[in-house]
């Protein structure tokens, strides 16, 4: 199955469709208020300038929200109902850059008499190195 | 409360959290995801999120005394959460221990419903290094 199909992502080789997105500094300091997270490592150019980061990132938790919006567009009955992920923060994303999740189903196995599709996931910027990268846990049997 | 002198295993009061359906929709405009439908359900992450940040903040962690950094995360949901739903959060820090100079700290939350159901869980690997 390739990006842009609708059938439920459900068998070893499906992919997502992924969200492509630029993070901007209005995103990351309107994501502060809604999530009540104000990091100066996000906010303060200062203090951000400081850090081994050089200037201001994205919250991990904003670009996660990406992989959680295509895994909601891929199960909408399942994710927030019985989906699980475990991912690694492997970069920051600066403010400006542009990012795109990617999902693709690698197995699916059998728990308690469900079939659970296991789903390798993450956030690649452009020049193709990787922010987050994990597993996906989705129920599909029903989707 | 200082995240240095709490050991591991230690539980934190539990705390209440209810998102409206304006902070839900916040949160969709922040996120820019424009297919959730905050007006009927939360989007998943923004529990998980919003937990996090009262961790994080309950710890003095955001004032800028520090540099935190999140390494990784673990989530499952059991049900989508209703705007305006309590919810009250459950946090017991799993794991703190220096090395080399930065902290390392685990904390696992879990979010449940006015029955006691599990509604999400999380595991949120913190780094804390001195500014």
């Amino acid at each position: 199955m390739t990006a842009g199909a609708r059938r439920t992502p459900s068998e070893p080789g499906d992919v997502l469709i992924p969200v492509v997105r630029t993070i901007t500094q209005a995103q990351v300091e309107a994501y502060a208020d809604a999530a009540g997270d104000h990091n100066p490592i996000h906010l303060d150019p200062d203090f951000a300038e400081k850090t081994p980061f050089g200037r201001r990132i994205a919250h991990g938790m904003l670009t996660l929200a990406m992989v959680s919006e295509m895994l909601t567009s891929a199960y909408p009955d399942r994710w927030a109902a019985g989906g699980r992920l475990k991912v690694r923060f492997r970069g920051p994303v600066f403010p400006g850059e542009a990012v795109e999740t990617f999902g693709e189903v690698t197995r699916v196995n059998d728990s308690d008499g469900l079939r659970v599709a296991e789903i390798a996931i993450g956030v690649r910027k452009e020049d193709g190195s990787d922010v987050i990268t994990g597993q996906a846990y989705v129920p599909v049997d029903g989707e | 409360m200082q995240l240095q002198d709490l050991q591991s295993g230690h539980e934190f009061p539990a705390e209440r959290l209810v998102i409206s359906a304006d902070d839900a929709e916040a949160y969709a405009l922040a996120v820019g995801d424009e297919s959730a439908h905050p007006s009927e359900r939360v989007p998943a992450m923004a529990v998980i999120a919003a937990g996090l940040s009262r961790f994080i903040s309950h710890l003095g962690l955001a004032d800028g005394s520090v540099e935190v950094v999140h390494a990784s995360q673990e989530v499952s949901f059991h049900r989508p959460v209703s705007p305006g739903e309590p919810i009250e959060i459950r946090a017991v820090l799993k794991s703190n221990a220096e090395r080399q100079g930065s902290r390392f700290a685990t904390v696992e939350m879990s979010f449940v419903d006015v029955s006691g159901a599990q509604v999400a869980e999380s595991s949120s690997l913190i780094i804390v290094n001195a500014s």
